[in-house]
């Protein structure tokens, strides 16, 4: 299987092939409480990275022209986006969740991927979701 | 969180005011800072939600190019209050790129600032992320 990260963002999927070693996952919990109170963690984060470099075509596994990684930017309102891996990467996930891009480098153009997200998928419709 | 993202072309109104022969190579570029915040419900989930995402962009031109910038008047004439313009940042891939790709669109002002030194202008672009 190939080591891959689908991204949806709507009606929008494109699957990255990330750089090697540049996935990063975790943090980002909310926690309340301390000092004499108890801690609690109340809210469990899903958040990551990971880094693509940009190329000028689609192809198997890369769909990272700017168009596609364009599309997948959160605008204004709730997180929607799913973030699952594949292969090496296949504990990797996120669901609901704000997806930023960032695209630099002077050499090779490469795009820094940001989500921040939940654990679980959203429950069905009408339990309170 | 933020994004940032890179343009060489600038479009008023959808009319082309700076290409990649003015640009500083490698000078434009884009952010769109996320205004977001996160609730919490009972079963532990998180969710984010997103107000706002508002772009903010530099970049540097050659020479002067003040003539650019919104509301601006050569001479010694008097400008009316100047409504933001739209505002497109494109990225092209060659000088002769008849199809650039849109980076973001949004309405926005711009000012500018030459630099006699360097025979440049560096450009702000300030925008809205709603269109009213």
């Amino acid at each position: 299987m190939a080591d891959t990260i689908s991204i949806t963002q709507g009606s929008t999927t494109i699957v990255v092939t990330p750089i090697k070693g540049s996935v990063r996952a975790g943090g980002g919990h909310e926690d309340r409480g301390g000092g004499v109170i108890p801690s609690v963690r109340a809210g469990i984060a899903k958040n990551g990275s990971c880094q693509i470099v940009i190329t000028s075509a689609t192809a198997t596994n890369k769909q990272h022209t700017l168009a596609e990684v364009l599309s997948i930017i959160s605008e204004e309102g709730e997180g929607a986006a799913t973030v699952q891996g594949a292969g090496l990467y296949a504990n990797i996930e996120s669901y609901d969740a704000l997806i930023d891009v960032e695209i630099g480098g002077d050499s090779v153009q490469t795009a820094t991927i940001n989500w921040k997200g939940t654990y679980s998928a959203p429950a069905s419709a009408g339990t309170g979701n | 969180m933020a994004c940032v993202l890179p343009f060489n072309c600038i479009k008023v109104d959808n009319v082309e005011v700076a290409g990649p022969a003015d640009f500083e190579y490698g000078t434009g570029q884009l952010t769109l800072n996320g205004e977001d915040s996160a609730t919490v419900t009972a079963d532990g989930r998180i969710h984010n939600y997103r107000v706002a995402l508002t772009p903010s962009s530099t970049c540097n031109l050659r020479g002067d190019k003040r003539s650019v910038e919104t509301g601006y008047v050569a001479g010694s004439g008097q400008s009316w209050p100047t409504l933001a313009g739209t505002i497109g940042l494109y990225l092209k891939s060659s000088l002769t790129d008849a199809s650039p790709t849109l980076i973001r669109s949004f309405p926005g002002i711009i000012t500018g600032e030459y630099d006699t030194q360097n025979n440049r202008t560096t450009l702000n672009v300030q925008g809205d992320s709603a269109t009213y």
